[in-house]
This record gives structure tokens, C-alpha cells and sequence, in this order.
């Protein structure tokens, strides 16, 4: 008798709490039409509107006590600004793609997604659009879009094509924060580097001759750090006028060979040159004879922590990858420095090498009622982060951005400003140089210039990440500046995701990474390379090839 | 019941009567049984339906090694191409290699680790003091407990070119031996690794069965003037017999499975040639260029060749030792 009554009251407990739930929300909001309002895209909803998202992240999210993925200062922003309640229906770093295939195989799409380039296959947007299940956003772009959202197709026509089918766009690109982030720098060891005087690094032997230094008077037990995947040494083939980046992702490097036709990096005669010097390196013991063990982020970048090597080819933010590790296992002088990529002939530094930087597309599904509402939080989220008229104190966006709580503001919504960096270095170091924080508009700036400052005043390891990528005039920016300044630039001629007919190649990328590895150790001779370039076409890499042509030329 | 009457109430021969007796009697028996037994038949319930909704449900998506298999088109939107995916997979010389290193590599591992788990169990068996027995089966059986990825961390540094192994190789002026960045030496430290982290298992398992076995068997042979080695070689290893061939053919079931988790933590491209077993290259093509359905066809096949081998092992152990697992 008494299990009895204490199960009724329990059932009534829970029948309370239920109907006390329901009885929040005063107005419940709807997934069906919604009249969008006249007015700019700031003007509020006058019926509630409410978008079911997904998003790939999640883990790394930080919320004050008591709010939630569905209740933090972003949602509830939305809500307060345009009256749009957006609902997270799952958030996932890891399995982002194969949930969201799950979700695409049962039909049970969500309103709004993000398709990262980095983790589902790119050619997902292609199946769907021609599958009929995404949405056709030009309308609801051209209509409803803050003025700075559409203005991003000026400044970067070419990545919203990849988005575009028959004229109609299917997909808001997400953007990047500025083509001034993608060249690599060659990050030399800072206290070794000065002990050697901080010679000039013009020429591919200057810094082979550094590289030996370091080994010598130094105790490196080799010159330049090299990783399993080879990015780091592709990235070096500038150097040698050659092209190639990360084969696993497709980046061949795309270029006309003179004759219009597109062809990859690897396929001119540079690349065998590029070869040859790498296979003397190895020879040399400028690299490591584990070199194909190195992890990005296990024993290759446990090197660099540990002093045996002083030289890598990496990207600018180089001192949030390893700098505060390094000033903590070493010395406070050990963080590595950016130069420029040096070039064979001596009198100017290596092209940077420029990608398709675009990091996804952000796709509403084709049962999505309010594609106004999707375009509203766009706007609002860019508004917030990137635009100078932000109406916002910087403590107000403190209550925004303040640690891990950015990232709320979900790839499912946010679209870079193409410009992001260029403008943000401009303004950091300008503020750094001059003490003058009054043209500090963005959060980024805001935080950028505070970690600078927290360096170079109280050398707190935590802001060697800005610092060293814009926070003085040696910087990884300033050098990629210097790049742009002076056209000293090679962009990809694939400028957008790999076409769909990628996927029936082989696996080219295998034979690769084989071969160049079996020749940097001198299995083979360098002079191999046009027989094995001809088993790549063979294997897939003339499909491949006359894919890109067809698509990108 | 069992009264003489067919079922069509006409008398039936004695013989037939005796059958259907013994049929409905049996029945009644099983019915019976069922009557007191069901909460035990309830019991087995859940794991029926676990096992019939994760590993049978599964298997309707093998039809995607038949099709070109989109998630947008789902199973029954994408079109069937036959045998297109497997033909495109032997035309891919890396795929034909890897079913050499994949049949070469767990080959050796389970002959080798085989030999090398009886050898310990016997040697261990002769030692006489307890607490030494048991700490050198502590010491083997260890190791099978660390994961591959740490186990990988652990080797690629002691194996490197200034790692352990080679500073002692080094003190007797033998030269650096590239353990992992060889084609020629890379499966064989995979095997030899591998054997010394599992060896341990089976030598706990021969070690049970030597200890069972009767000790008036080894004093009659004493008697007789049977040394230890014929003793080993005419008493232990044969009684050993069933149990031997029963791993062996649970190995044999797994040869197409060469170790995925410690080739694709210690192997780089470097030694694709020898190297790269069916499971990696599998994991490349399906999952990092995501070829679902070529990855569903390499899948289907191992899984009926493995069928098959494993078949056959328990038809051969079934002809060769008289035993039976099943």
C-alpha cells in the first residue's frame, strides 16, 4: 500500500512539474511562417519564430551556473533582439558527419546546419542541393541580410559560387578570417636564433647553414622539424617555386601550366627540384629519420618543446600551438619567431601560398519555413562580433565572449567577416604602438590587444598566441603583410570545395605520400618522380585533373 | 495421447503407434519443461533482442557494398551497381597488397605467438616455487592489458633510431636498425611486438590445462624412464592438443584481422608496401575519403572469407583432433 501511494505521488509530482514547464513560456513560439516584419534586419519579430539548429561543437563550450546550450547569453540575446528562439537539437564535436548523415538517411533534417569543410565530406552539398533538400536562400539574403552580410560577396565573390546552382544560392559561405592567415612562416627558435647573431635568412642555404648552427652550438639533434603527414616540409616547397600543401585534403595546389590548363603542384618540374633538396636534407640529418612518426601534436610538437629542433614550417598562430608549453619547459626566450620563407634566388622571400580558406557553408533545410529569421541571427552574430557600430561596451561583450563562452555563438550561425584580420592587426598594432585603445571596435581586437599587452608587460605566457601572430612589427602578419604588400602571393586555382568527382579516384593520395617519403630517404632516386606522377594520373589523378579543369578553369 | 489412436481416430500399426507416443509424449515433455523453465527462457530475452538489433540489424546495410551508396540517397535511393565496388577494389594495386601483409602479418602472429605461448606455459610450469611461477605470469600477462595506443607511444620511442633498443644494440657495435621506418623489418616488429604483448594470454590458458593434467600420467612415464623432454614432448604437448587447436581456430577466425589498432598507431606510408593491411587502407578509403561503399564491400568480403576459414578450421579440427566447439 505504501509503494502505491508513494508511485501516485510521484506521477503527480511529475504531472505538476510538466504543466508548471509549460506554463514558462508565455507565448510559445512557432516553426511554421512567420511574416517576416518590414524594416532593417535588426527589426524584431512580432510573433515569436523558432529555429531548430544543430551544430558541431558543443564539448568546449563553457556556460555560467544555470545556463544551458538552449539558455545563455546568445540564445537569449536572439530573443530579446528579433524575438527568434533557436533550440540546439544536438551539439557534437566528435561525429559531427556521421550524425548528421544519420539525421539526413532517417529524414530528420533540422531546420539550420553547418556543413564544416573540416569534417563532413565537402561534396555533401552538392548531393543535397540536387537532391532538393536544401533551401533556396537568395531571396531571404538579398532581403533580409544586414548591409555588412551581403557586402561580404563583394569583397569575395568567388566562395559563394561554390554555393551557388543556376543562379540561386543554397548556402551562406562561412567564410575565414582573412587571407592574411594562410601563408606559413619559417619559425626559428628565438634564443637560439639570437645567439647566432639573428642572421639574414635570404636564401635556402642560409638556412640550412641556421639549421646547422642549431645542431652545433645548440644540441638539436636535427635542423628542421618535419611531421608524418609531410605538411610542414610541403609547405616549404615555395622555397623552390613549388606548390603543395596538405595531400590528405586535396590541397595539390591547382595552377595553369602555361598552356591554360589547370594542373597540381606536383606536377611540374619544380616539385622534383623541391625533391631533391629534401632528400638532402635527410641525407644531411637536417631531418629527423622519424620524421614519418611525428605527430602534429604528439612527438613533433614534443620536439619543438624539448629542444631537438629549432626550425618549422607552421601557420601564425604558431604561439597558441606551442608557446606557452615552450616558455614554460624552457626558458621564457625559447618561443620561435616567424621569417619569411627564403627563396632559392636570394632577392625577395618565397610566394606565400594561399588556399581555398573557406571554413563551410552554413544550409537551411527545404521544410524550413523562415529563412528571414536564419539571415536575422546571421546578422545579429556578425553584428556583434564584427562591426564597428556595435552599440556595446567592452564589458558588455565581456558577457558575450568572456572564456570558452564565444564559441556559443555556433558555426550553425556565425559568418566571418572575409576582412576580420587584416583589419583587426591593423587596429591591434596600431593600438600597441601608439597606447591608443580608442579603435578597438571588435571583441577580437579587444581580447587580442589584452593578451599582447599581458606579454610583452608581464611576459604571461598565455598571450605569446597574439603576440607573436600581431602584436609587434616582426610578426606572423606583419610578415604575411609583407607578402601581400608586394603581390609576392600564389593562390590555388581550385577555389572552392574538391568536385564531386573526386570521389571516384583512387587513392591517390597514397601513392603520394609513399613515394615522396621513399625518395626524401633515398630509397628512390628523385629522377623517379615523372614515372610516378604517371601512376597518380593512372590511379585517379587524371580524373582529378580534368575535374578541376572543368569546374575551377 | 499416446492412446493408439491416429489422428484421425482410426487404429494405427504398432510401430506407428510407437512413434507418435514417443512424438507427443517428447512434446509434452518440451511443453512441460517450458511450463516450469520460462522465467529462465524470459531471462535470455533482452540478450536475444540485443543481439538481434546490433549484429543482425546492422548486416541490411552490407547491401551498400552492392551500391553507390549516398546518405542523401539512403539505402534505398542509391543505385546498385553490382559488383562494380569489388572490381574497382582489385584494380587497385594497393588493395591486392594489402591482402599479402594482411594474410602474412596474422599468419606469423598466431603460428608464432602460438609457439611462443606453449614454450612459456611448459617453462613455466617447471618452476617449482610458487611465488616466482606467479610473478613471471604477472609479468607476461601485463602487457595484454595496455592499449595500443599507449603501447604505441611506448614502442616508437624505445624503437626509435636513438631509442632504447637500439642504444643497447649499439653497446655490442650493431648498427641502427630502423624497426619502423623499414618496409623489410616493419611487419616483423609488428608480429614480434605483438606477440609479446598477447603471449601472455595464452600462456595462462596452456598453463591451466598443463596443471590439469592428471600427475600420475608424468609418474608412470618417470617409471618407465621418460626424461623431461620426452615427458614434455610425449605427455604435455599432446594433451595439450585440444586446447591448442581450439585457439588456434578461434585465431584462425580473426587471420583477415591483423591488428588494426597497432599498425594504424606505429605504420606511416613509408611502409604502405608491407605495412598496410586490409583494415587501414579500409579505414583510409572509407572513413578519411568517406567511400562508404567501397569500404561496405572490403568489409562484406573479409568477413566471408573469415566465415569461411573459420569454417573450415572446425571442420579440420573436427577430422584432424576429434574436437568439436560446437
Amino acid at each position: 500500500m505504501k509503494k502505491r501511494i508513494f508511485f501516485l505521488a510521484l506521477a503527480c509530482a511529475m504531472l505538476f512539474s510538466v504543466i508548471a514547464a509549460c506554463g514558462e513560456s508565455e507565448t510559445p513560439a512557432t516553426r511554421d511562417f512567420v511574416q517576416p516584419p518590414a524594416g532593417n534586419w535588426d527589426t524584431p519579430y512580432d510573433t515569436p519564430v523558432r529555429i531548430l539548429a544543430v551544430a558541431p561543437e558543443g564539448s568546449n563550450w563553457y556556460f555560467a551556473e544555470g545556463d544551458s546550450v538552449n539558455n545563455n547569453p546568445w540564445t537569449r540575446l536572439y530573443k530579446d533582439v528579433l524575438n527568434i528562439e533557436v533550440e540546439f537539437e544536438w551539439t557534437t564535436v566528435d561525429g559531427y558527419a556521421e550524425r548528421l548523415n544519420a539525421a539526413i538517411v532517417a529524414g530528420n533534417l533540422p531546420d539550420v546546419f553547418a556543413l564544416p569543410y573540416s569534417d563532413v565530406d565537402p561534396r555533401l552539398f552538392g548531393e543535397l542541393q540536387s537532391a532538393g533538400l536544401l533551401l533556396d536562400l537568395t531571396d531571404a539574403l538579398a532581403q533580409y541580410a544586414s548591409p555588412r552580410i551581403r557586402n561580404h560577396q563583394v569583397v569575395d565573390p568567388l566562395t559563394i559560387q561554390g554555393y551557388t546552382v543556376n543562379g540561386r544560392i543554397y548556402g551562406i559561405p562561412r567564410y575565414y578570417y582573412g587571407q592574411i592567415d594562410q601563408p606559413w612562416h619559417m619559425w626559428v627558435r628565438k634564443d637560439w636564433y639570437e645567439a647566432e647573431g639573428s642572421p639574414e635568412i635570404k636564401t635556402v642555404a642560409d638556412l640550412e647553414n641556421l639549421a646547422k648552427a642549431f645542431m652545433a652550438n645548440h644540441g638539436a639533434a636535427y635542423g628542421i622539424a618535419v611531421d608524418e603527414n609531410l605538411q610542414w616540409l610541403f609547405r616549404t616547397a615555395p622555397m623552390f617555386d613549388a606548390y603543395v600543401g596538405n595531400i590528405h585534403n586535396n590541397e595539390y595546389f591547382w595552377r595553369d601550366d602555361g598552356t591554360g590548363r589547370l594542373k597540381p603542384g606536383i606536377a611540374f618540374p619544380e616539385f622534383q627540384t623541391a625533391l631533391e633538396n629534401w632528400a638532402r636534407w635527410y641525407a644531411d640529418g637536417l631531418i629527423s629519420p622519424e620524421f614519418m612518426l611525428m605527430e602534429e601534436w604528439g612527438r613533433g610538437k614534443e620536439d619543438l618543446l624539448s629542444g631537438r629542433v629549432g626550425i618549422q614550417c607552421w601557420w601564425q598562430w604558431w604561439g597558441w600551438y606551442s608557446g606557452p608549453d615552450i616558455v614554460a619547459q624552457q626558458n621564457e626566450d625559447a618561443y620561435f619567431i616567424p621569417l619569411n620563407l627564403p627563396h632559392t634566388s636570394g632577392s625577395r622571400p618565397a610566394n606565400g601560398q594561399v588556399f581555398y580558406p573557406n571554413i563551410g557553408v552554413i544550409v537551411a533545410s527545404a521544410e524550413f519555413n523562415n529563412p528571414a529569421a536564419l539571415m536575422k541571427v546571421i546578422s545579429l552574430l556578425d553584428h556583434m562580433m564584427f562591426s564597428p557600430d556595435t552599440p556595446m561596451t567592452m564589458d558588455d561583450l565581456a558577457e558575450y565572449i568572456e572564456e570558452g563562452r564565444e564559441h556559443a555563438m555556433t558555426a550553425a550561425f556565425q559568418v566571418i567577416d572575409p576582412q576580420a584580420d587584416m583589419i583587426q592587426y591593423k587596429h591591434v598594432l596600431h593600438a600597441l604602438e601608439t597606447g591608443d585603445t580608442s579603435e578597438l571596435f571588435t571583441a577580437g581586437m579587444m581580447f587580442k590587444y589584452n593578451d599582447s599587452r599581458a606579454w610583452i608587460d608581464n611576459k604571461e605566457p598565455h598571450g605569446l598566441g597574439a603576440f607573436l601572430q600581431m602584436g609587434f612589427n616582426g610578426s606572423a602578419y606583419a610578415r604575411s603583410q609583407h607578402l601581400f604588400d608586394n603581390n609576392w602571393i600564389m593562390r590555388t586555382a581550385m577555389w572552392g570545395p574538391p568536385p564531386a568527382e573526386f570521389a571516384q579516384a583512387g587513392s591517390t593520395g597514397d601513392i603520394i605520400m609513399e613515394e615522396v617519403m621513399q625518395i626524401i630517404m633515398g630509397n628512390k632516386p628523385a629522377s623517379d618522380w615523372p614515372s610516378i606522377l604517371e601512376q597518380w594520373y593512372a590511379q585517379g589523378g587524371q580524373i582529378k585533373e580534368d575535374a578541376v579543369n572543368q569546374h575551377f578553369r | 495421447m499416446g492412446s493408439g489412436v491416429d489422428l484421425k481416430g482410426t487404429p494405427a500399426s504398432p510401430g506407428v503407434r510407437i512413434k507418435k507416443e514417443r512424438y507427443f509424449s517428447g512434446g509434452g515433455r518440451i511443453i512441460r519443461r517450458f511450463g516450469r523453465e520460462w522465467p529462465l527462457h524470459i531471462l535470455i530475452v533482452p540478450a536475444f533482442i540485443v543481439t538481434a538489433i546490433f549484429s543482425y540489424g546492422p548486416m541490411y546495410g552490407l547491401i551498400m557494398a552492392f551500391q553507390d551508396f549516398s546518405p542523401v540517397r539512403g539505402f534505398s535511393g542509391s543505385p546498385w551497381v553490382g559488383l562494380e565496388n569489388f572490381r574497382w577494389l582489385f584494380d587497385q594495386p594497393q588493395f591486392t597488397r594489402t591482402i599479402y601483409n594482411t594474410l602474412f602479418i596474422s599468419i606469423a602472429k598466431i603460428v608464432i605467438g602460438t609457439l611462443a605461448a606453449i614454450s612459456f606455459s611448459i617453462l613455466l610450469n617447471e618452476i617449482r616455487i610458487s611465488f616466482f611461477k606467479r610473478f613471471f605470469q604477472t609479468v607476461v600477462y601485463i602487457p595484454n592489458f595496455i592499449s595500443w595506443i599507449i603501447m604505441a607511444g611506448v614502442l616508437s620511442t624505445i624503437l626509435a633510431s636513438d631509442g632504447l633498443v637500439n642504444a643497447f644494440l649499439g653497446i655490442f657495435g650493431i648498427e641502427r636498425v630502423p624497426f619502423l621506418s623499414d618496409p623489410s623489418i616493419f611487419p616483423w616488429t609488428m608480429i614480434w611486438t605483438d606477440v609479446w604483448k598477447t603471449f601472455g594470454f595464452g600462456t595462462v590458458v596452456y598453463l591451466a590445462t598443463i596443471t590439469s593434467i592428471d600427475p600420475e600420467i608424468y609418474e608412470s612415464a618417470v617409471v618407465d624412464g621418460a626424461g623431461k623432454l620426452r615427458q614434455i614432448f610425449f605427455i604435455t604437448i599432446p594433451m595439450m592438443g585440444p586446447i591448442i587447436v581450439l585457439m588456434a581456430t578461434l585465431a584462425l577466425g580473426n587471420v583477415l584481422n591483423a591488428g588494426f589498432d597497432q599498425i594504424y598507431n606505429l605504420y606511416s606510408p613509408v611502409v604502405y608496401s608491407t605495412g598496410d593491411v586490409i583494415d587501414t587502407y579500409l579505414f583510409r578509403l572509407g572513413f578519411q575519403n568517406a567511400r562508404f561503399s567501397l569500404a561496405g564491400a572490403v568489409g562484406l568480403m573479409r568477413s566471408v572469407v573469415s566465415m569461411i576459414l573459420m569454417s573450415l578450421s572446425l571442420f579440420f579440427a573436427y577430422k584432424v583432433a576429434n574436437y568439436k566447439i560446437f
